[in-house]
């Protein structure tokens, strides 16, 4: 459905079907490296950059998805403290045991020993060219190639900055991800 | 396993989109033009979503699900919510029946026992990814209990899902005739989400100014929405999610009548098919209701309209304190 949506971006009436297809899942990126409020505007300036630059989108270096990846990862760029203080929060705080006597069972995320304190002061430590590379493959499901396209850097950048991350990761979290 | 897919699994995940605001957005792409921020005519509509399901600071929920698929077949209205009348009072404008439903809204007593329940029939409207899309309508039974202590729990019933025009129905058939997310267990409507926002709950004030200045005071300081959409989402939370008095919500009423951009219009319909006043604010494209019942001034429905149809409802069916218990919550 990808590559068939590729000849659509330049066209404005088929332009639609880029925005239906895509901007759940670019919202749902953006949304969890920031504060909600902020990912729906930046969900939305993504599309309308998208919509304006259709003409210049060259479906040889990559698919739609790398491309939307890719401006919204720019926009996300320009956020990068307010993400990184996303994370220090997280961390500090983690899910609350109790919620003012909200009394729902309240759940952390845990899986093979990693929760979401641990992940977020992990993901803190990164650069941003490592956290760029590493939430695009996690959150986007992108191939190296993919995340190359979006990024628009080489093939072999994309390899070291994953393999840095990686490492630091690692060292912080004690499990190989 | 995928590669990273720890952090996928692991990191707080984002609730659903606002349909309406999607159709803003999908409207101000498609014409090219530079978007306002914040114009999403229910701001933050997730707040109130995430109210219903304990607002936390950070973390994830479990949401009890109602037994069984109680989904438009609950019981008919015992306590604060009758079923609307389209006999409306003798007004001579729309506003002054507002006036009046509101007035016969904090005369009623603030009602008995030790939890306050709200049970209301969840509609949203969503677009599938297919080629071509279509839309589908998914229904949901969702109850609200609080304690006098302020303890929350929350039930969902299962989700029903159907195709609500004869277009939609063709283009599912082209698609191949997919499973809707009422057909099996992974639909998104329910799921656990992570949400970072919170209000704080406090005793509200019973007259509307206020009230507004209490709300006011309460905005969030890192919020860019104007007073108007900050109050309008506010109020939507009272009035579906907190245990309000009948004065208090009168308040509401009066507090968003007065606001610059409120419409009252005289007769609108829920998506059960009640008749009410409406209380609305919002553009050419997308409007904001609260249907209210005339005769008792109870809240009928909270709904946003776009070009005349109802994409996303909370019809309340019972509303009020009351000396039932809500179920153990379970796993």
């Amino acid at each position: 459905m990808t590559a068939s949506l590729d000849g659509a971006v330049a066209d404005p009436e088929r332009f639609a079907t880029v925005f239906d297809a895509h901007y759940e899942e670019i919202r749902r990126y953006i949304g969890r490296r920031l504060d909600l409020d902020v990912a729906e505007d930046l969900a939305a300036e993504t599309f309308l950059v998208a919509f304006r630059r259709r003409h210049s989108f060259d479906a040889s270096r990559g698919g739609v998805r790398p491309w939307l990846y890719g401006i919204a990862t720019r926009l996300v760029g320009r956020h990068r403290r307010a993400e990184v203080r996303r994370y220090r929060a997280l961390a500090r705080s983690g899910p609350p045991q109790d919620d003012d006597g909200h009394d729902q069972r309240i759940v952390e995320r845990v899986s093979a020993g990693v929760t979401v304190r641990g992940l977020s002061a992990a993901l803190a430590g990164l650069s941003r060219g490592e956290r760029d590379v590493v939430l695009l493959v996690a959150y986007g499901g992108l191939t190296y190639d993919e995340v190359a396209a979006a990024l628009g850097v080489a093939n072999g950048t994309v390899a070291s900055r994953l393999s840095r991350a990686r490492t630091k990761l690692r060292d912080s979290l004690g499990v190989e991800l | 396993m995928r590669e990273f897919q720890l952090v996928d699994d692991v990191m707080p995940d984002v609730p659903p989109a606002d349909h309406a605001r999607v159709l803003a957005v999908r409207a101000e792409v498609l014409g090219g033009t530079r978007r306002r921020r914040r114009t999403s005519v229910w701001p933050r509509v997730t707040l109130a979503a995430a109210a219903v399901t304990g607002v936390l600071a950070a973390g994830a929920v479990v949401v009890p699900r109602l037994g069984g698929d109680r989904t438009g077949t609950v019981s008919p209205s015992t306590t604060a919510t009758a079923v609307a009348t389209t006999s409306s009072p003798t007004a001579s404008s729309p506003e002054e029946a507002l006036a009046t439903a509101a007035d016969r809204l904090a005369a009623q007593p603030p009602g008995t026992g030790a939890w306050w329940r709200r049970e209301a029939i969840r509609t949203r409207r969503a677009w599938t990814k297919a080629d071509p899309p279509f839309t589908v309508e998914h229904r949901l039974t969702e109850v609200v209990w609080i304690d006098r202590q302020g303890r929350r729990r929350s039930e969902q019933g299962r989700v029903s899902s159907s195709l609500p025009t004869a277009a939609d129905r063709r283009a599912w058939k082209k698609a191949g005739s997919p499973k809707l997310c009422g057909d099996h267990d992974d639909c998104q409507i329910g799921k656990v989400f992570f949400m970072p926002m919170r209000l704080k709950q406090a005793t509200l004030p019973e007259e509307a100014g206020a009230l507004k200045a209490l709300l006011l005071r309460q905005r969030p300081k890192d919020r860019v929405d104007k007073d108007e959409e900050w109050l309008w989402a506010a109020a939507r939370w009272i009035l579906l999610d907190s245990a309000a008095t009948p004065r208090a919500r009168a308040a509401v009423y009066r507090m968003l009548a007065g606001l610059p951009g409120a419409d009252v219009v005289g007769r609108a319909h829920d998506t059960e098919g009640r008749t009410g006043i409406a209380l609305e604010h919002g553009n050419a494209f997308i409007r904001q209701q609260l249907v209210i019942d005339p005769t008792s001034g109870d809240l009928l429905a909270v709904q946003t309209v776009v070009s005349g149809d109802v994409l996303d409802a909370y019809a309340v069916r019972r509303l009020g304190w009351t000396d039932e218990r809500p179920p153990e919550a379970t796993d």
